[in-house]
Order: structure tokens, then sequence, then C-alpha cells
């Protein structure tokens, strides 16, 4: 049962019935699986994070339900967690993440377009002390790369060529537009189709790594 | 009306797959807020908001007009103002990105008077 003030989720038979209609052409599936869950995560993550902040519960929340409405395949009925389980397990690793990128941006103001995948790209800046990024740290090198070249043999183009364009480190949105495909498009829609191209391989990334 | 939803439905506007960059189009082209859009749906915009989260129609002719059928009768929307409205949304959309910039394509978009109506056309709540 949902704690006092949060939305109840749907029953785990209504999870089911919504993913099953996720997986199918029906057009209006994806708004009745927000419309379902989103609210519900968001309370959820606000109670159980009370030190996060709003924003980013709400976003963490948001990017957990836009994921599957994109992907409901990421999720397998059977295998592990059920439906609510794996969307609050995936939203909490999403805040987790939001808050990590945070505290890095406090100490890298100028590296937000990089910061997840810097060292891969061969730009370790080093421990500075903080809590958070000692413990991003201690992550193996080699394992990361690993993972990483997994990770790119398992999406499609063109994500594969964004992921390598930020593997290297690369800044210019013009060269992200061009692999995407979308370089004849107005500057300001073209930025953001890059961007939610580069969220969309963040996220991937958060996922993989949270179900490795 | 849940903040995160109407967020994640802003979010979409710039995901092709969805609603809610066909709408954004429109709304664009037509100059209008979300109250403007609200209005020429006939719908509030809680409904509004279920709608853009709505997947995108299929492109083939029975696939479109049977996916917005179907979001009209979801959100009680009027179907044939709601297919109105996404074919002139994918038309400006094909026209900006230089893929069917062919003059008369806009207005074919509106006119297309050889496909029939989907059902519950006009006749919406």
């Amino acid at each position: 049962m949902a704690p006092h003030g949060i939305p109840p989720p749907p029953p785990d038979e209504e999870g089911i019935r919504l993913h099953r209609s996720l997986l199918s052409p029906g057009a209006a599936a994806t708004a009745d699986f927000a419309f379902a869950y989103l609210p519900h995560l968001d309370a959820w993550l606000r109670s159980g994070n009370p030190g996060a902040g709003a924003d980013l519960c709400e976003e963490a929340a948001l990017e957990a339900v836009y994921g599957l409405m994109r992907d409901p395949s990421r999720f397998q009925p059977g295998k592990g967690k059920g439906l609510l389980g794996y969307l609050r397990m995936s939203a909490q690793g999403d805040l987790k993440n939001l808050l990590r990128r945070e505290a890095r941006h406090a100490h890298q103001p100028l590296d937000e377009n990089c910061v997840e995948l810097g060292r891969a790209a061969g730009n370790e800046k080093g421990e500075d002390g903080d809590p958070l990024l000692v413990l991003c740290d201690r992550e193996d090198e080699q394992e990361r790369r690993a993972f990483l070249g997994a990770l790119r043999d398992s999406l499609p183009e063109p994500d594969r060529s964004v992921l390598d364009l930020m593997l290297a480190g690369e800044r210019d949105y013009a060269k992200y537009a061009e692999a995407l495909g979308v370089g004849r498009l107005p500057r300001e829609k073209r930025d953001a189709e890059v961007k939610r191209a580069k969220d969309r391989i963040q996220a991937r990334i958060k996922r993989t790594k949270e179900g490795a | 009306m849940n903040n995160a939803l109407k967020r994640l439905a802003r979010r979409v506007e710039a995901d092709p797959g969805f609603m809610a960059s066909l709408l954004a189009e429109y709304a664009r082209a037509e100059g209008l807020d979300d109250a403007g859009l609200a209005a020429a749906l006939g719908c509030d915009e809680e409904r509004l908001t279920g709608v853009r989260l709505c997947r995108a129609p299929r492109p083939d002719a029975a696939g479109f007009r049977e996916d917005v059928r179907r979001v009209a009768e979801r959100f009680a929307i009027d179907a044939g103002r709601l297919l109105e409205i996404v074919r002139q949304g994918e038309a400006l959309r094909r026209l900006r990105e230089g893929g069917e910039a062919a003059p008369g394509f806009l207005m074919a978009a509106r006119d297309r008077t050889d496909d029939p109506p989907p059902a519950g056309e006009g006749n919406g709540p």
C-alpha cells in the first residue's frame, strides 16, 4: 500500500495489462501508462528522498516512465522485479545519477556535457575529495571500457555514432546533429534533438549499469 | 493536474514518436498557447496532456486514421477536429524538415477528402 499522500500505483494485474498495451501499437497506451505511474513515482521518490529536491525527483520519475514508454521491452515480466519494482528501481537510480551529476557540476561547471563519460574518453580529472566523486572514481577503468564496448554494441544507429562522439568528448552540437541526420533542422530544434539523443544514451547507460 | 505529467508532455514535444510533437507544430504555426490549443481541440488542459502523451499515429493511411480515432475516443475529443490538427501538424513538420515541401502539400493535408472520416468524426462531445 502506498504511504499517505502518495497516489497509489495500479494493482499488479493492471500494471501487466498496461505494459502489454505498451508493447502493442495502440496510440493511447503510452498516455495511460504515464497517467498510471508517473504521479505515483514522483511522490514516492519525494517521500523517500526528502533532501533531493522536488525538481530532481520529478525529473527522475519522468525519465523512468519515459524510458519505458519509448522502449517497453526494457521490462521483461517474469524476470526479477515486477513492473512497479522495476520502475521504482529505475527512478531511484536515475535520481542518484542526477544527484551525482549535480555534485559534479558544482566542481566542474564547464564540463556538463561529458562528465559521465569523461574518463572513458581519457579525460581523467582525478579525485577531488567529494565523497560522490570518490565513489565514482573507485570504478575500475578497464571494466568501464568493457561496459561501454558492450553498451555500444547494443545500441542501434544513429545512437551508436552519438555515443562515439560522447566518448570522444565532442562538444560541437553540429557534429551530433549530422550523426543523427537532423543537421538541416533549425538550430533550436536541432539542439533539442541532440540533447534528447544524449539524454537517451545517458539513461541507457544508467539502466544497463543497474541491470549489470 | 500533476506537474510531472505536464512536464513529460512538454518533453515529448521533441520526440517525433509522440502526438505532442505534431500538436506543437500546429500550435506554433497558429500562435496558440496551451489554453488555445485545448480550445482548438475542444477539451480541457488535462485531456490535452493526455493526447500529447499518446504515440504519434502510424504513417499508413488506415493506421493513421485508426490511431487518431482511438486517441479521440480515449480522451473524449472530436475525432474529426483531432484528425485535422494532427494532419496539419504532420504537414508542417514535413515542410519544415524539407521532406515534402511541394506547393499545395499543406492544403492537401488539410483537405484530404479521399480518406473516409474516422468513426465519430464531427460527433464529439
